[in-house]
This record gives structure tokens, C-alpha cells and sequence, in this order.
């Protein structure tokens, strides 16, 4: 039986990651890490479903995220201009201003769903248990994600070319 | 299925049918569309780490407040432990402690013997 210290040594970096690709600064970021390993710990008495523990994880990271949400009466957060790009690796500036604006036009549903794929590593199955729907949602929520995100990487010609074609 | 779900699943390691993959990269665009995929997961990689002194501060947190799920066992196993400890304990001090006898009590007796009445003490004849 797992320990609170022991998920927080598993998940805590993955949730963070999470948290930051939200656009949170990493100082919110580490406090909202700090409150899911809290509920965590309050909530780890209480938990028996042992088989999806990380999607346990991510459904109380998801939690903290809506609050947090709802505390801030759902503005947007502002990522100061000295706190680092929010994407990791970007080849461009350019292509990075353009990721992030069409992360930011998803539906919720389909950045949440990219996201705890991309950033997260959760599976189908994993991420259909955090957001309460079906792994086939969830396939089909990370394919308009992606489709919608691959023009903003500016897409191989080829892509462009057959994009009237559905691929 | 449409096309691009089943390569997107594709890339995720879920499971596909291979014919139904088969038939999705015949498509035109199937392989420009496989690789932006593959380059949009190297563009949201992210290395990033919460800082050292955030971590150790949690490790610190919830190592010093284990949930009572984990803690009744162990608190219950000390106090009867504790117990243990105390009874054998005093025992033993019980033993140490023991008052000494009085130079002028008498030896405690070592044998006993029983008078009973009736018995003849003296020797028969012939034996």
C-alpha cells in the first residue's frame, strides 16, 4: 500500500509539469503540487480503487485545477514575461507563440484530454477515469486536439496539401 | 474510425487494428500527418522540474504526518510494546527490590516436618 510520500516521489513532477502546461507560473504551480498531495494525503484512507492510481492522482490534480479555477472566478492566469517560455523545446518563437494560442483556442475538453496525454503520460483509459468519460472520447478529444495544433506547427507540405482530404 | 484517429491513437501506443492501420496509411497525407504528430510531441516535451527546496519541503510534510491509515497499526503495535516493556519491568525492579531479612528473624525454614498424632515412635522388635 502506497504511502502519500510514496505517490508524491511518483507523480509530483508529472503533476507539476501538468500544472505548468496549464500556463500557471512555476511559484503557483508548486503550490497547487503541494495542495493535490495534500488531499492526497487526507484522502489516501479512503481510497481502495488501487488499480488506477495515477488517474486517482490526476483526478484530484484536475480538482485543484477547477478550484483553483473558480477562485480566481475563472480569469486568466498571467504568466510574467521573465518566467520562462511555457512550452519546452520550441524550434521557433514563432511556432511557439503559435502553439500556444492554439492550445489556448482548444475546447476544454481537448486540452485537458492533449495535455495529460502530452505532458502527462496518462493512457486513454487513464485520462477517460480523470475527466469521467469514455477512452473512445478521449481517442477522439486528443484527434481534434492534434489536428487543430498541426497547423499551428506549420505542418509538412504534404500535410497541407492533403489537409482537404481529412489527414 | 477516421483516418487520423486511428494514427493519432497509433502514436500513443493504444491499441489499433492493423488492417483498419494498413488501410489509414494507403491514405495520401497519412505520412506527413504521422510525423507532425511525432513533432508536435517533441514540442510539448517538457523537462521542467519543481525546485529542490519545494520538494524536500514536501517530502518533510508528509513523512512527518503519515496518514492514520498507516500510523494506528504502528501507534497501537508501540503502546503494546510500551506495555510489554513496563510489565517485564516491573517485575524485575519487583525482584531487585526485594526487602532483606532481619539479622534477627530466624532462617526461613528449609524443611518441615509434621507431627502427627497416633504414630508410635518407637522401634519395634525384630527389626
Amino acid at each position: 500500500m502506497p504511502t502519500a510520500l510514496d505517490l508524491f516521489e511518483c507523480h509530483h513532477v508529472a503533476v507539476f509539469r501538468f500544472l505548468r502546461s496549464l500556463r500557471l507560473p512555476e511559484a503557483d504551480a508548486e503550490d497547487l503540487t503541494q495542495e493535490v498531495f495534500l488531499r492526497i494525503l487526507r484522502a489516501l484512507p479512503a481510497y481502495e480503487d488501487r488499480q488506477m492510481e495515477r488517474a486517482w492522482v490526476f483526478r484530484i490534480t484536475r480538482n485543484v485545477w477547477l478550484d483553483h479555477l473558480r477562485s480566481r472566478g475563472r480569469t486568466p492566469v498571467a504568466v510574467p514575461a521573465d518566467d520562462g517560455p511555457p512550452l519546452a523545446i520550441p524550434p521557433s518563437q514563432a511556432m511557439r507563440v503559435a502553439l500556444d494560442e492554439a492550445l489556448e483556442r482548444l475546447g476544454e475538453a481537448e486540452r485537458e484530454a492533449f495535455l495529460l496525454r502530452e505532458v502527462a503520460g496518462l493512457g486513454y483509459a487513464e485520462i477517460a477515469e480523470v475527466s469521467g468519460t469514455t477512452p473512445d472520447a478521449v481517442r477522439n478529444r486528443i484527434h481534434r486536439a492534434r489536428l487543430s495544433l498541426r497547423w499551428a506547427l506549420g505542418g509538412t507540405q504534404g500535410a497541407r496539401a492533403a489537409g482537404g482530404q481529412g489527414v | 474510425m477516421d483516418v487520423n484517429e486511428i494514427l493519432s491513437a497509433f502514436v500513443d501506443g493504444e491499441p489499433v487494428e492493423p488492417a483498419a492501420l494498413a488501410s489509414a496509411l494507403a491514405v495520401p497525407g497519412a505520412r506527413e500527418a504521422l510525423i507532425d504528430f511525432v513533432r508536435l510531441r517533441a514540442a510539448f516535451a517538457d523537462d521542467r522540474q519543481p525546485s529542490d527546496a519545494f520538494a524536500q519541503g514536501m517530502r518533510g510534510r508528509l513523512a512527518g504526518r503519515r496518514s492514520p491509515w498507516n500510523a494506528r497499526p504502528l501507534r497501537l503495535a508501540a503502546a503494546a510494546a510500551l506495555l510489554a516493556l513496563a510489565g517485564v519491568g516491573a517485575l524485575d525492579i519487583g525482584r531487585r527490590f526485594r526487602p532483606a531479612p532481619s539479622p534477627d528473624e530466624p532462617p526461613s525454614a528449609s524443611r518441615v516436618l509434621r507431627y502427627e498424632p497416633g504414630v508410635d515412635w518407637m522401634p519395634v522388635k525384630g527389626r
